[in-house]
C-alpha cells in the first residue's frame, strides 16, 4: 500500500517530525483522537447517524477484478503476491465528455510540473476523457490552509479533506452542504451502477460520507488498524528468540535484548497498541445502558502500570523516554527493536532500508491478549479521506467528474490502476522481471499521487517486491481482524463536544507524566475524577443521547 | 523628575550609538529638509518647556512650525515614500490586530469575524478558572525570570570580552563563532543537546560504558530550567554581543586613556568607562525584554514539551497552541493572546517609566 494521506496526519504535538507518515497514525490510533477533535459551535457536537443511512449510499456491487491470492478476513484487506502479467481492464472507454475541472489536493513532497508541461497529466487525462486541472497544496499545511478555503468558500470542482482535517474544522458540517454537491441522487442505491468503481467501495467508508442526511463526499476506504508494534524479526532470529505471545513474554524478551552499554534498547513506546493488549476499549464501552470510557477502565489503568513497568525498567531508548522523534531511525537502526508506528510504515521502511541491508525484516508483533484473555483491537475510522463536488455545477458536469472519481478507483490489478498510479507503460514506468512497475526518469520527474488521492479504492496487501511481506502482513491481518472491538458507535460521524476532548489533554499529558516516572501512579486516580469533572461526563451524556437517537441503546 | 531628564540627555555617550553616530546627527542639522530637522530641533524647545510641564511643550513648538500647506509642499516626497511602510503596517497589523475581536466571539471560521455569536467575556471568564492557564502562566513568568537573571548578561559580559581581544582577526573567528547558532533552528539545537546530553546521548554512553550512571537531565523536570537557558544562551547569547559590541565601538577611547593615566586599574576602567557608557543600550534592551516577558518563545518549548512534561514546560504560547489549533477553539485563544499582550504593555509602559526616572531615555523620550 503506498502512503496514504490518512497516515499524514500530524499528530497533536508532533508536527515537526512529519516526515514520517506513521508517527502520527500511531497518534491518531487510539483512543487519542483528542488530535482531531472538533468543537461544534456553541461547544455541543453532533452526530450523523448509521442505521439510518443505508439508502442514502450506492448499494455495493463487487467488482470482479483480479483474485487475490489472499484473501482477506473479517474485513482485513486482500492480499496480492504477485504483479498480473496482463492487467485488467475495467472501464470501456473514455467516458469523459471533454470537459475540464480543478481539483484541489493536498500533496506531500515535490510539487511537480503542471498541466502542458507535464506528460502524466495528459496521458491519463486522455485515458479519463476528461481534464483534470491541480491544484495541489503543501499537505504539511493542509489544515490551515483548508480553514482558509472554508471560509473564503472558495473550494475547487473537485475537493479532498483528508478525515482528520475535516473533523478539525469547525462548523463543517455546516458548510459541507452550502459548498459542495449532494451526492444522493447521483449515487444512492442503484444509481451508483453507473460507476461500477465506486460501487466497489466499502459500505462503511461510503456511510461515514454522509452528512446531514445526505450523501456529501467519496470515501477512501481505511486499512482497518492504523498502527501497532512494528519489531526488527531479523534481530530476534539472531538472538533465537521467538516473538512474544503474552505482555509477560514482551518484557522478558525486552529485559534480554536490552543492553544499553553497546547502545541497544528494546523498547519504544507503544502505549497505544498495549491498551489493545490488555482490552481496553477504543473510546466507550456500553454495557446494560451505561456507557464506560478508556479511561475508567481496569484494563486501561493495567496497560498504563505496564507500561510504567517498561520505563521503570530501562528498557525504552532515552530518546524515547524524551520523546525526541527519532524512534523509526532508532528501529532502522536497531537501536531499539519494538517500536509502535503506523501500520504502513512497514513497507515505507522497507522501500528505504532494503536496498542497502538486504536482510532487513520487520513484521507486526503478534496480537494477544493478557492472561488469556482476548485482545480488543480498535480499528480506526472507515474512510481516511472524502473528495467531495463543488455545489452549483450541471447535473452533467456533476455526473463527468463522477466518471474522473469512478475512474480513480479503479482496484489494484486493473490497468486504470497502473495508468493513474504510474502513468503509462514504457513512458513513466517499466515493468521489472517481477512485473512491478519501476518509474522511469520521465515518470520519477512527473508521476504523482493526485488521481490516487481523488477517489479511494478497496485497501489491498500489494507490495510483493519485499520478500514475504504480503504474506507476513495479510497473516498478521487476518489474525488480527478476528479481534476487532465492536464500537457501540461504528459509522456515526460524531463531532465531540469540545469540552468533552478538550478535557483529554491534561489527562493524556499526566499519563505521559506517569508512565516516564515524573508522576506516581496514584495521581491516576485525581487525573480521571477531574477529566469526568471537567468534561468526561458530558461526553458521556452526549454519546448517550447518541446511542438513543440511534437506537441502540 | 523631567529635570532630571535634562541633564543626562546630553551627557557624553548618551544614546548615539541607537540614534546614529554623533556625524548623522550633524548632518541631519545641515540639510534641514530630512524629517530629523523638526526632531534635532526638539531638545532646545524641550529644554525650556521641561519645567513648565508637557502643556507648554506644543506651544514653544507651534510657532516654530510652517504651516501645514507649505510643509506638505516641502515634504511631500518624503510623505510619499513612507506610504508604503504606512500600507504594509495598516494591512498587515492593524487591520488583522482587530480581528482580536475574536476574543469576545464564540468563533469559527465558516461564519467569520462578522457573523460569530457573540459571546461577551464569557471566554476571559474560562480562561481565568483555567488552572492550565494559570499553569502556563506560572511557567511562563519563572521562565523568564531566570532568562532575565542567567541568559540577559550573558551577552553583555561576552561583548565586553570580545571587545577585550586585541588580535582583529582572532576577534572575527570568535565572533563568527559564537554568532553562528543563532542560525540553528530549535528543532537543531534541541536535537543537538539531546545527541549530546540526553540519555542515550555522547555523554550518557560515555558514562555508562565506565560504568557510572548516564546523565538523566533532558527528561528531568527539574533539570528543565537549567536545560532551556543553557540552550538559549548557547544559541543566541552570541547573537546578542552585536548590539553591545556597536556599543562599546562608541564608547571614547580617550576616557580610556586618560583613566590609566591617572591610574584606573583595568576593572576601575570597565566600571567607571565601559559600563557607564554600556547602560543606556543595557536599560533600553532591558526594557524591551520586559515587555517581552511573556513570549519566551514557542518553538523551543513545544518541541520540548512532552520530554519534559506539561507540569514545568508548558508556556503560554504553547497554550494558546493548544487552546486553537488543536481544539478549533480560536476565541480562548485571542483571549490568551490578548491578555499576554495588554500585560506585556503595561509590563513596557511602566519599565520605561522606571528608565526616565532612572535618567534614560528607555524606548522613547519624554515629550
Amino acid at each position: 500500500m503506498p502512503p496514504t494521506p490518512l497516515l499524514r496526519m500530524p499528530g497533536r504535538r508532533r508536527f515537526l517530525g512529519l516526515v514520517g507518515a506513521s508517527t502520527a497514525a500511531a497518534l491518531s490510533g487510539g483512543v487519542l483522537s483528542g488530535c482531531s477533535s472538533g468543537s461544534g459551535g456553541g461547544g455541543g457536537g453532533s452526530a450523523s447517524a448509521a442505521t439510518s443511512l443505508d439508502d442514502l449510499i450506492p448499494t455495493y456491487i463487487p467488482f470482479e477484478g483480479v483474485t487475490p491470492d489472499i484473501e482477506g478476513l473479517h474485513g482485513a484487506p486482500d492480499g496480492f503476491t504477485s504483479y498480473p502479467d496482463t492487467f485488467l481492464q475495467a472501464l470501456s472507454e473514455p467516458r469523459g465528455r471533454g470537459g475540464e475541472y480543478t481539483a484541489m489536493t493536498p500533496m506531500w513532497g515535490p510539487i511537480p510540473p503542471g498541466l502542458g508541461d507535464n506528460s502524466f497529466f495528459d496521458y491519463v487525462n486522455g485515458r479519463m476523457g476528461s481534464t483534470v486541472r491541480f491544484n495541489f497544496q503543501d499537505g504539511n499545511s493542509i489544515i490551515d490552509k483548508m480553514n482558509a478555503v472554508i471560509a473564503g468558500r472558495d473550494v475547487a470542482d473537485i475537493t479532498m479533506f483528508p478525515d482528520w482535517v475535516i473533523q478539525l474544522i469547525p462548523q463543517f458540517n455546516r458548510a459541507v452542504g452550502e459548498l459542495f454537491e449532494d451526492l444522493t441522487p447521483h449515487l444512492a442505491g442503484d444509481a451508483a451502477s453507473a460507476y461500477p468503481l465506486l460501487a466497489n467501495l466499502d459500505s462503511d467508508a461510503w456511510r461515514w460520507n454522509v452528512f446531514n442526511g445526505r450523501l456529501q463526499g467519496v470515501p477512501w476506504p481505511s486499512e482497518p488498524f492504523s498502527s501497532w508494534v512494528l519489531y526488527r524479526r531479523d534481530l530476534l532470529e539472531e538472538y533465537g528468540i521467538e516473538p512474544p505471545t503474552s505482555p509477560d513474554e514482551l518484557f522478558a524478551i525486552g529485559e534480554e535484548i536490552n543492553d544499553p552499554d553497546n547502545n541497544r534498547w528494546a523498547f519504544g513506546d507503544f502505549n497505544l497498541s498495549i491498551r489493545q493488549v490488555f482490552g481496553a476499549p477504543k473510546q466507550w464501552r456500553y454495557h446494560n445502558g451505561e456507557l464506560t470510557h478508556m479511561f475508567e477502565t481496569d484494563e486501561w489503568r493495567a496497560s498504563v502500570e505496564y507500561m510504567r513497568n517498561l520505563f521503570d525498567a530501562g528498557l525504552v531508548h532515552p530518546d524515547i523516554v524524551a520523546q525526541a522523534d527519532n524512534s523509526k531511525e532508532l528501529l532502522n537502526s536497531g537501536q531499539i527493536v519494538f517500536n509502535q508506528d503506523g501500520v504502513g510504515a512497514w513497507h515505507e521502511t522497507y522501500a528505504a532500508m532494503l536496498g542497502d541491508h538486504p536482510d532487513f525484516r520487520l513484521d507486526l508483533m503478534p496480537v494477544f491478549g493478557d492472561s488469556g484473555r482476548d485482545p480488543v483491537m480498535h480499528s480506526g475510522d472507515p474512510s481516511g479521506q472524502s473528495v467531495f463536488v463543488r455545489r452549483g455545477m450541471e447535473p452533467e458536469q456533476v455526473e463527468e467528474v463522477l466518471t474522473i472519481l469512478d475512474f480513480c478507483a479503479a482496484p489494484f490489478g486493473t490497468r486504470e490502476y497502473m495508468d493513474y498510479r504510474y502513468g503509462e507503460e514504457g513512458v513513466h514506468h517499466e515493468r521489472d522481471d517481477r512485473g512491478a512497475p519501476q518509474l522511469t526518469d520521465l515518470g520519477n520527474g512527473e508521476v504523482n499521487d493526485g488521481y490516487y488521492f481523488l477517489s479511494g479504492r478497496p485497501q489491498a496487501v500489494t507490495e510483493s517486491q519485499y520478500p514475504d511481506f504480503v504474506r507476513w502482513k495479510t497473516d498478521w491481518y487476518n489474525d488480527a481482524a478476528q479481534y476487532t472491538e465492536e464500537d457501540p458507535f461504528a459509522g456515526i460521524r460524531i463531532q465531540r463536544p469540545e469540552r468533552f476532548s478538550g478535557a483529554e489533554t491534561p489527562l493524556t499529558d499526566k499519563v505521559e507524566d506517569i508512565i516516564r516516572g515524573r508522576e506516581d501512579l496514584g495521581q491516576l486516580d485525581q487525573a480521571v475524577a477531574d477529566w469526568r469533572r471537567d468534561g468526561g461526563d458530558e461526553g458521556r451524556e452526549f454519546y448517550l443521547e447518541v446511542l438513543q437517537e440511534h437506537g441502540r441503546d | 523628575m523631567t529635570e532630571r531628564t535634562d541633564t543626562p540627555v546630553g551627557g557624553a555617550s548618551g544614546p548615539e550609538p541607537l540614534h546614529g553616530s554623533p556625524d548623522s546627527a550633524r548632518t541631519g542639522d545641515g540639510t534641514g529638509r530630512t524629517p530629523h530637522a523638526p526632531r534635532s530641533a526638539a531638545p532646545s524647545s524641550r529644554k525650556r518647556g521641561g519645567r513648565a510641564r508637557s502643556r507648554a511643550v506644543p506651544d514653544v513648538r507651534r510657532p516654530s512650525r510652517a504651516p501645514l500647506r507649505s510643509r506638505l509642499r516641502r515634504d511631500w516626497q518624503l510623505l510619499l515614500m513612507t506610504a508604503p511602510a504606512l500600507g504594509l503596517l495598516a494591512v498587515f497589523h492593524y487591520a488583522p490586530t482587530l480581528g482580536n475581536v475574536i476574543a469576545f466571539q464564540e468563533y469559527n471560521p465558516w461564519d467569520g469575524v462578522l457573523g460569530s455569536p457573540w459571546v461577551g467575556f464569557a471566554q476571559f471568564e474560562r480562561l481565568f478558572t483555567d488552572a492550565r492557564f494559570w499553569s502556563a502562566a506560572g511557567n511562563t513568568l519563572v521562565i523568564a525570570a531566570v532568562q532575565l537573571v542567567f541568559f540577559f548578561p550573558v551577552p553583555i559580559a561576552l561583548a565586553i570580552l570580545l571587545d577585550s581581544v586585541m588580535t582583529p582577526r582572532l576577534r572575527l573567528i570568535l565572533q563568527s563563532i559564537v554568532y553562528m547558532p543563532h542560525f540553528f533552528s530549535w528543532v537543531l539545537v534541541v536535537t543537538l543537546f539531546q545527541q549530546i546530553l540526553g540519555g542515550a546521548g555522547l555523554f550518557s554512553q560515555l558514562l555508562r560504558q565506565n560504568g557510572y550512571a548516564p546523565l538523566e537531565i533532558m527528561s528531568n523536570p527539574d533539570a528543565f530550567l537549567f536545560v532551556v537557558t543553557s540552550q538559549m544562551i548557547w544559541k543566541d547569547a552570541g547573537w546578542g554581543t552585536i548590539i553591545f559590541l556597536a556599543a562599546l565601538a562608541a564608547i571614547n577611547q580617550n576616557l580610556y586613556e586618560s583613566a590609566a593615566v591617572d591610574g584606573a586599574n583595568r576593572w576601575q576602567r570597565m566600571w567607571h568607562i565601559t559600563l557607564p557608557g554600556l547602560r543606556p543600550v543595557i536599560i533600553l534592551l532591558l526594557i524591551l525584554k520586559i515587555g517581552d516577558i511573556l513570549n519566551v518563545g514557542f518553538e523551543q518549548f513545544y518541541l520540548q514539551r512532552d520530554a519534559f512534561g506539561a507540569q514545568v514546560s508548558e508556556v503560554l504560547d504553547t497554550f494558546i497552541y493548544h487552546q486553537t489549533l488543536v481544539t478549533g477553539n480560536f476565541g480562548a485563544g485571542a483571549v490568551a493572546g490578548l491578555v499576554k499582550g495588554v500585560v506585556g504593555l503595561v509590563l513596557i509602559l511602566l519599565a520605561n517609566k522606571l528608565a526616565h526616572k532612572m535618567g534614560e531615555n528607555g524606548i522613547y523620550r519624554r515629550a
